[in-house]
């Protein structure tokens, strides 16, 4: 089960659409994501893979605002690329130090089937 | 190797927590700037770069246009109203503290206030319709989400404010008709004594707009612009047409919106400022109208002899008003500090200091002045009449207003209000009670043309006159060169409209004929070296010629070496009085030779010099919101007019009312001021290319 649980964590960062608060959007919420997505990986291959990881909810809110407005989405994306490039820069900081210390944190009986 | 992983965790929360909040708002995809791109459709739709407004009456249509104003421009209103209110820094920081201070001193918000009290009380129904224009803004606000310039600044608007739409209109006439020219004509007249008077006041080989003497009664910012009237004698159609390009800032988004509002009762199109529920310049079908910047001089200067906080006036010690000024000092993580500034009033207006010595200023705009009022009914006139009915209200600044109709009238005046005294030009001795204003004159009773063949104004001249009206006229070239266009055009046939758009697109440089005489005279071997090479040339401003480029380059040294050393802007004095003054020996004439030197060893064309450069606000720290530099054709002195190196002035609209066969403009820039909008620099090229889009 605990294979399929890690995959809880990428969802974690989405939940900022009910948020306000920015330090929980950019930077809180994907650490947490993180660290589900860490704690229950079992092979640490899970945990190099895991900037790969922090792609997914990247895309998932591309996808979303590729469906409300591609045309802003892509103006958006070439008048402010800095602050684009920004957030993914976050989101994929956060979650890989969260991803490492789950996976260190984990429990011992996990770490066997290394 | 638990403790490794929560030391990963302290280390992550730790750089949380340090990094600026500012940051993480940037980072933010659901409430930062990204939210942006979730944007409610337009309450009123963009029709070919118009905005319509359509209304079952006057109250809806103000409405209706407050609601769409704030939808498409409501960050560029905000940042006005904060100009001329001393505001900015709240929302940009401390970069904007010198303008905050500049325009707070000055005292326009004041102003603005003042006019508003007046409006109520004395015009209640057309005060209605403003508050209907601010509910509108108001409901926008209230009802979406901030603009994305707002998510970038972690800010959220302000509510907007009948006074805003004042203030809008008194900054604007800020820029036409304030400024602290008096003080800088001091400095020159101090360096140069009072020859150089001899020279700048007459302006004696300026056109005038107007053939006559003007007669006054006794008793009783180097922004130009092009319009012209040609009359039913010379149109193809055999109706009116009427022209016109303001030169303003080129700004991002553009200065001006285009609109059009349909009501029961009427209809007028034509452009307005978003902020303020006006067009300024356009058409109801009826009649249309266009403006230029007359330059009228309707700001005085006053020194006194000071004791403190007390000033000696005419015979006796008073104590100037104090008022406290406070500013909000706001930074990305909407921190802010306060800082403040006592500003002391005197009987002729607000003190502010220039180069150490205290002055007090006197501008006409800082009285109670109608100018929305007068643009309201305007908007509703249905012949000269009607129109010049709301032409009386309008009060500052004056304006080259030219006038046309359907049924084949044109007319030409100088609309505002004059202020009669002895002079003007230079700082008067408040102590001894100089340069008090004895009466007002309303300017279209003594300047006015009705029915001329045709009329082109340029911020030429007016007039010559028997009082000193202003000294900075704009030299006569741009002005020389429209009737030049419209004579030659004309005695080849009837003026369509395509020969009035080439007229405003014309970008020949007729300056050349005085500087090709000042070089035969002055300019030394290399002076005749680069009046040989213009000697081949058209004197045509195209962006792939060299000789232009070195043309430019020799005009911008003549007046750099010719006033630089003065401390004063290049563009201070006008080239005409550059060249009068190397003629009769005021600055030195090696300085011609000089100049030519410089623009001998220029090798590259035009385009590559000059260009375009229109930013937004913010567009230092993002540049995506600028728009792209490009080539610019055209100078100084060209009709289709782009003064300096990065061009940033320019024909703010082009627009051509033609009788009887359509109206015709294009923005330099898009009708939609979110940068995330397709529309967002729709118009840009276009009006690079010098095309038009027929819009009725």
């Amino acid at each position: 089960m605990s294979r399929w649980i890690r995959y809880l964590g990428l969802l974690i960062p989405l939940v900022g659409a009910a948020s306000q608060l920015h330090v929980v959007n950019a930077a809180l919420l994907p650490l947490l994501g993180g660290l589900l997505y860490g704690y229950f990986t079992e092979r640490r291959r899970g945990v190099v893979l895991s900037p790969l990881a922090a792609l997914v909810p990247v895309a998932a809110v591309l996808l979303y605002y590729v469906a409300v407005d591609v045309v802003r989405l892509g103006r958006y994306l070439s008048v402010f690329p800095l602050l684009a490039a920004l957030w993914v820069a976050l989101w994929l900081l956060f979650f890989v130090l969260g991803a490492a210390a789950g996976y260190l944190l984990r429990p011992r009986s996990l770490t066997n089937k290394r | 190797m638990r403790w490794v992983g929560l030391l990963i965790i302290f280390i992550a929360v730790a750089l949380i927590f340090l990094t600026p909040p500012y940051v993480l708002r940037f980072a933010d995809p659901f409430q930062g700037p990204m939210k942006a791109v979730v944007r409610p459709p337009p309450p009123a739709p963009v029709e070919n770069y118009v905005l319509v407004i359509k209304a079952g009456d006057e109250r809806e249509a103000f409405y209706k246009l407050g609601y769409a104003h704030a939808y498409y421009r409501f960050f560029q209103m905000d940042v006005m109203r904060r100009v001329a209110e001393g505001r900015l820094s709240e929302l940009l920081g401390e970069a904007a503290l010198d303008t905050d201070i500049y325009f707070r001193t000055r005292g326009l918000y004041k102003a603005a206030e003042k006019t508003w009290i007046y409006i109520k009380s004395n015009y209640p129904e057309y005060a209605s319709l403003i508050e209907e224009y601010t509910r509108g803004v108001n409901d926008f606000l209230a009802q979406n989400a901030a603009p994305v310039e707002y998510l970038v600044l972690g800010k959220k608007p302000e509510p907007w404010s009948p006074v805003d739409i004042i203030a809008i209109a008194k900054l604007i006439a800020w820029g036409l008709s304030g400024g602290e020219a008096d003080l800088e004509l001091k400095v020159l007249v101090d360096a140069l004594g009072p020859r150089f008077l001899e020279v700048a006041l007459p302006r004696e080989v300026n056109t005038p707009i107007l053939p006559r003497k003007a007669t006054f009664s006794p008793m009783s910012q180097v922004l130009g612009s092009n319009n012209w009237v040609i009359s039913p004698n010379f149109t193809a159609t055999g109706k009116p047409i009427l022209a016109n390009d303001p030169h303003l800032a080129l700004s991002v988004p553009p200065t001006w919106i285009f609109q059009r509002i349909e009501t029961p009762s009427y209809a007028v199109m034509g452009v307005g400022f978003p902020g303020a529920p006006l067009v300024v310049i356009g058409t109801n079908g009826y009649v249309a109208w266009g403006f230029t910047n007359t330059g009228i001089d309707v700001i005085d200067y006053y020194y006194y002899v000071w004791d403190g906080t007390r000033y000696f006036y005419r015979g006796s010690w008073r104590e100037a008003e104090r008022r406290v000024e406070t500013f909000k000092i706001c930074d990305l993580n909407d921190k802010c500090v306060e800082k403040t500034l006592e500003v002391l009033d005197t009987v002729h207006g607000p003190v502010v200091e220039y180069r150490g010595q205290r002055y007090a200023m006197r501008w006409l705009g800082n009285n109670v002045t109608l100018e929305a009022l007068a643009l309201y009914r305007m908007n509703k006139a249905r012949n000269l009449t009607e129109f010049l009915e709301g032409l009386r209200h309008f009060v500052v600044p004056s304006q080259n207003t030219v006038y046309a109709d359907r049924y084949g009238v044109v007319a030409y005046f100088a609309n505002g209000y004059f202020p009669i005294r002895e002079g003007g030009y230079l700082p008067f001795n408040g102590s001894r009670g100089e340069g008090e204003w004895t009466r007002f004159v309303w300017l279209p009773s003594v300047l006015n043309y009705i029915n001329p063949p045709y009329l082109a104004t340029a911020n030429n001249k007016v007039a010559d006159a028997n009082v000193y009206l202003q000294w900075r006229w704009a030299d006569r070239y741009r002005h020389d060169r429209i009737m030049e266009l419209i004579a030659q055009k004309a005695s080849r046939g009837r003026i369509a409209v395509g020969d009035v758009m080439d007229i405003q697109r014309d970008v020949v440089d007729i300056s050349c004929r005085d500087v090709k005489s000042l070089l035969a005279e002055y300019g030394g071997e290399n002076g005749r070296k680069l009046l040989d090479e213009l000697n081949k040339w058209d004197c045509a401003m195209l962006t792939d010629s060299v000789t232009a480029a070195r043309y430019a380059t020799f005009i911008y040294n003549l007046q750099r070496l010719a006033w630089g050393t003065f401390n004063v802007s290049i563009t201070f004095v006008p080239f005409e009085v550059t060249l009068a003054s190397i003629k009769r020996g005021l600055i030195d004439r090696s300085i011609v030779e000089t100049a030519a030197v410089e623009a001998l060893k220029v090798t590259s064309p035009w385009g590559q010099l000059h260009r375009y450069s229109l930013t937004h606000v913010l567009g230092s720290a993002f540049p995506g919101l600028n728009y792209r530099q490009v080539e610019a054709p055209g100078s100084w002195f060209t009709v289709n007019v782009a003064p300096g190196f990065q061009v940033s002035q320019g024909p703010s609209v082009r627009l051509i009312v033609a009788f009887g066969e359509g109206v015709y403009m294009m923005l330099p820039g898009g009708p939609d001021g979110d940068p995330l909008s397709p529309l967002y620099d729709a118009m840009y090229m276009p009006w690079v290319r010098g095309e038009y889009v027929k819009v009725d």
